[in-house]
């Protein structure tokens, strides 16, 4: 429905779109205290009534499209550059807090030295790779990614296995009947996942009714057959759940502190 | 013995658990039987019907890279062999993220180790469609009718409808294949609104860490996923079945170790859990 812009036409929908988000914001600002929750309902309400309409309006057989159908790539674009703004929120958010820690020197200023470096450091790496590319910016941002962030990020992920080995030591007794069976059930379906445990019971028969004894067969019946079911009551919950919640954010009806702050 | 097993530091559980995990990799070994899951098979098996499959192979397989570099060690090796797979029958793809937006770095990296080995070119070949932020539900939604539309351009900023490797792709009936790769919940989506907006229900295989399996188990056994690599176990696997091993078979009996430790330390625990019971029931008695 709408294609990419490029050039001076380009350019030309930027500054149209400034304008209009100006004049937008301006006239969002001078709307009276009491007008603005009715206003933020009004468009929630429209925004939900959008995908409503378009998934309960027959369709025409031929497109298998209603006319509301063509909308949705728009709309999601809509959605992507709300969201887009949200990383400039955040950016905002930590350049405040961690510039005023390193002004102020406050307890631990020299983390947030090193959090702002970091994250100018790969945004203009990130840029130069993108928009410079040579072999000196792109080992550059490499420093950054593949040496940083990736290896951090992996590391810190990583650590959580040895708080599962605290954890199964000290938290996974069978304490109860109920808790007797998660823990076999447990021990079963993980050592059908690995090729040690697999080769406990490799010299029985691949087919039979024995091969209902090997290891990894056991935990396939554990996972297809015995959680599955309770999965899907879990699964089914959550979703009632989820339906009965988005009607309420839908129609502004949700009460809690955050839905009664002053907008 | 009881009150030293209960009592016992948690830096020598740490200490169990590194060298379970280091020595496997340091001392290298076949590592015991190495028994194909059905899931895994089904994924393997999928792809080379799609390949196979004169209605889908010219179509574009959809590569999602859901993930961050926090879970790589499970989804970067299962995302590149699936790559490998891929780029082995010649199919034409697409990278995208929509959960995590280190995904598309990822994925580029992975598409840039591998076209050199099988002759890709970028454009031609394959695209980038980078990361989509925005809610997952509704770019799911849109891309089903207009990829075009919900994408705009590539990571170059190339707009999709002048990228030869696109022309002709429109919606859901354009995709011959969708693999999900992801560290997040995000499966559902594909399910509930691409996989059968189509004409034709669209091969969906999911491939995410160990941790999130459990939940895909009903879709897979409904048959609305058609194969699953289930962490880096499934990695391992797939790896043996494209007969090239990598970085997930070589880690699989530290893996194996790993969960051995842990079935250790439940028994130790309650073993201690045992005679700590039995002593308190001693002492009552007298």
């Amino acid at each position: 429905m709408f294609t990419p812009k490029t050039g001076p036409e380009l350019w030309l929908y930027i500054a149209g779109a400034l304008l209009v988000s100006g004049v937008l914001v301006t006239s969002l600002q001078l709307v009276p205290g009491r007008l603005r929750k009715p206003l933020i309902a009004l468009v929630t309400f429209l925004a939900g009534l959008f995908y409503i309409a378009e998934f309960f309006l027959p369709v025409d057989p031929t497109t298998r499209a209603n006319f509301l159908t063509d909308y949705r790539a728009p709309i999601a674009q809509v959605n992507q550059v709300l969201l887009s703004f949200a990383v400039g929120v955040g950016v905002y958010s930590l350049l405040t807090l961690h510039t005023k820690n390193i002004v102020r020197r406050r307890q631990g200023w020299g983390f947030s030295v090193l959090l702002l470096a970091a994250m100018f450091g790969i945004l203009v790496t990130g840029l130069l790779k993108e928009y410079r590319p040579n072999p000196i910016n792109q080992a550059a941002f490499s420093l950054f990614f593949d040496g940083g962030l990736k290896s951090l990020d992996a590391a810190m992920f990583s650590i959580v296995a040895f708080y599962i080995v605290s954890a199964a030591y000290r938290a996974f007794r069978a304490r109860s009947v109920e808790a007797t069976i998660l823990l076999v059930s447990a021990s079963l379906v993980m050592l059908g996942q690995v090729s040690l445990g697999q080769g406990l019971t490799a010299g029985l028969p691949t087919s039979g009714f024995l091969s209902n004894l090997r290891v990894e067969n056991i935990r396939e019946w554990i996972l297809t057959r015995a959680s599955t079911p309770a999965l899907l009551a879990v699964e089914l919950g959550l979703g009632l759940g989820a339906l009965s919640t988005s009607i309420r954010l839908w129609l502004s009806l949700e009460r809690g502190s955050y839905f009664e702050k002053d907008v | 013995m009881g009150k030293w097993m209960h009592d016992i530091d948690r830096r020598w559980l740490y200490l169990l658990l590194f060298l379970a995990v280091a020595l496997p990799m340091l001392f290298p070994s076949k590592g015991g039987s190495a028994v194909i899951l059905p899931e895994t098979q089904s994924f393997y098996d999928t792809v080379e019907r799609v390949a196979a499959d004169p209605k889908r192979r010219d179509k574009l397989v959809l590569l999602v890279a859901n993930f961050s570099a926090s879970t790589a060690t499970e989804n970067l090796n299962q995302y590149e062999s699936a790559m490998r797979h891929v780029m082995r029958h010649r199919l034409k793809f697409a990278i995208v993220s929509f959960a995590d937006p280190q995904g598309r770095e990822l994925g580029q990296q992975t598409a840039d180790k591998l076209a050199s080995q099988f002759g890709y070119q970028y454009g031609r070949d394959y695209v980038n469609w980078g990361f989509k932020t925005g809610d997952i539900a509704l770019n799911v939604k849109a891309l089903a009718r207009d990829i075009p539309g919900t994408i705009g351009k590539d990571i170059k900023g190339t707009p999709l409808g002048q990228i030869p490797v696109m022309q002709g792709v429109r919606g859901v009936d354009d995709i011959g294949l969708v693999v999900e790769t992801a560290s997040a919940d995000t499966l559902e989506y594909w399910l509930a609104y691409f996989r059968a907006a189509g004409d034709e229900p669209v091969p969906l295989l999911f491939s995410c860490t160990a941790v999130m399996a459990v939940e895909a188990y009903p879709f897979l056994r409904s048959g609305q996923i058609q194969g699953m690599l289930n962490g880096l176990k499934g990695a391992g696997e797939y790896e043996t079945l494209l007969q090239s091993p990598g970085f997930a078979t070589q880690v699989s009996p530290s893996l194996s170790w790993a969960h051995f430790v842990i079935l250790f330390l439940i028994a130790l625990g309650n073993l201690s859990l045992f005679l700590s019971r039995r002593r308190a029931g001693s002492r009552g008695g007298a």
